[in-house]
């Protein structure tokens, strides 16, 4: 499969914390889901990628300095409130060098956003809905959401999961998306990479990480039975032993893992 | 075209994908040649994710049901009689195996159950 990006050996230090020899491809046309506890680095990856932040060793290629193929949505609006989208319009027109002002309009009518109101009066998904309507018109082929979604009803979500499936219509659009709601993530996302405090857990397709895994749970003597081999993680609760194994080694009682669970496991588990 | 999907099923999502779509071309509902939707499209209407869906159309490709064309799209391929006869067999093997498992389970006896093929076949109990 054709990479949208390689990161190789990727690794940026601060005082309290270091992202630390991160590499992966991101496969062009897919969604890839970026999670990980906050303070694990996630961010720090996004602006190492942007060029706004600059690593300490490792490589990105192809390095992004075109702007006009990346779309980014961060958690906040980055538009200047004080305009209308009609003031906001003109500005990308001379912005970005094919910008496609038809599209443009046919999204924000779609979205029935007022033209000639200040962005400050809108509300949250109303900015996020503006952000994609740009995304969609100034011919991006990478799309990186940061959080963009945190804050925002469920059926807005829903929507936003039907613009990210149509935004890799085209095969050449990727989307990285970095979000804490992993159910929206176990909905559309190809590929799941799981970043732990500043390392790379795993980057895995996403149906692979659903269908391989199950959660034992276990009786202290059922679990001290188990040979290391097939213990992926455990975690001691109070009444049971919750491990985390390959389905082929499931037994006794078991659930299948949200990504949510997997995220638990990996980080608050232990291997024997 | 009709397609269901569930997430509460035991079945991964691309398998329903999958033998729903080689229900449709077995039993003729699709024919040779007949467009199916591109696995993009079809991963945004279904509103799942692209892999999910490539996984189900990759099976049907090596199983000789469809036939994608890279620019062109997906197509049901042309099957003969003898490919559609032994899709089906298979599929009869399966129902029988459970027939006979569970026949096993509850003790009923294999001329039992051959009492029962012979009766159902010639349409008696219908």
């Amino acid at each position: 499969m054709t990479s949208a990006l390689q990161v190789h050996h990727l690794t940026k230090k601060y005082p309290t914390f270091t992202l630390q020899d991160l590499s992966f491809d991101l496969p062009q046309g897919t969604i890839i889901g970026l999670i990980g506890e906050n303070g694990a680095g996630k961010s720090t990856l996004i602006r190492c990628l942007l060029q706004m932040s600059k690593p300490d060793q490792g490589e990105i290629e192809p390095p992004i300095k075109d702007f006009n193929q990346l779309s980014y949505i961060p958690d906040s609006c980055v538009f200047p409130e004080i305009l209308t989208i009609e003031q906001l319009e003109q500005d990308f027109a001379s912005i970005y060098k094919h910008w496609e002002s038809a599209k443009f309009w046919d999204m924000v009518k779609r979205f029935k956003l007022p033209h000639k109101q200040k962005l400050k009066t809108f509300s949250k998904g109303m900015k996020v809905k503006l952000a994609f309507c740009v995304a969609f018109s100034h011919h991006a082929k990478l799309l990186i959401l940061d959080e963009a979604t945190s804050g925002l009803d469920p059926l807005i979500r829903d929507e936003i999961l039907d613009l990210l499936l149509e935004f890799i219509q085209k095969e050449d659009h990727t989307v990285l998306f970095s979000t804490h709601i992993t159910s929206d993530l176990e909905k559309v996302a190809d590929y799941i990479l799981y970043i732990h405090e500043g390392k790379k857990m795993f980057m895995d397709t996403k149906d692979d990480l659903m269908e391989k895994y199950v959660i034992m749970h276990c009786t202290q003597d059922e679990y001290q039975k188990l040979p290391s081999s097939k213990i992926v993680r455990v975690i001691k609760q109070p009444y049971q032993m919750d491990v985390l194994v390959e389905k082929k080694e499931a037994e006794y009682t078991f659930d299948t893992p949200t990504l949510e669970d997997l995220m638990r496991m990996y980080s608050k588990g232990e291997k024997r | 075209m009709d397609i269901i999907i569930t997430m509460r099923s035991d079945k991964p999502i691309y398998e329903q994908i999958e033998s729903q779509l080689k229900e449709m071309i077995v039993s003729q509902k699709l024919k040779a040649g007949d467009p199916i939707p591109s696995m993009r499209a079809l991963a945004k209407d279904l509103h799942i994710s692209l892999i999910t869906v490539k996984k189900a159309y990759e099976n049907l490709s090596r199983d000789g049901l469809i036939e994608t064309i890279v620019g062109k799209g997906s197509f049901v391929a042309s099957l003969n009689t003898e490919q559609l006869k032994e899709e089906k067999q298979r599929e009869i093997e399966a129902l029988l195996s459970k027939a006979c498992q569970e026949a096993k389970a509850t003790g009923i006896r294999k001329d039992t159950l051959k009492e029962l093929i012979d009766i159902l076949y010639e349409g008696e109990l219908l």
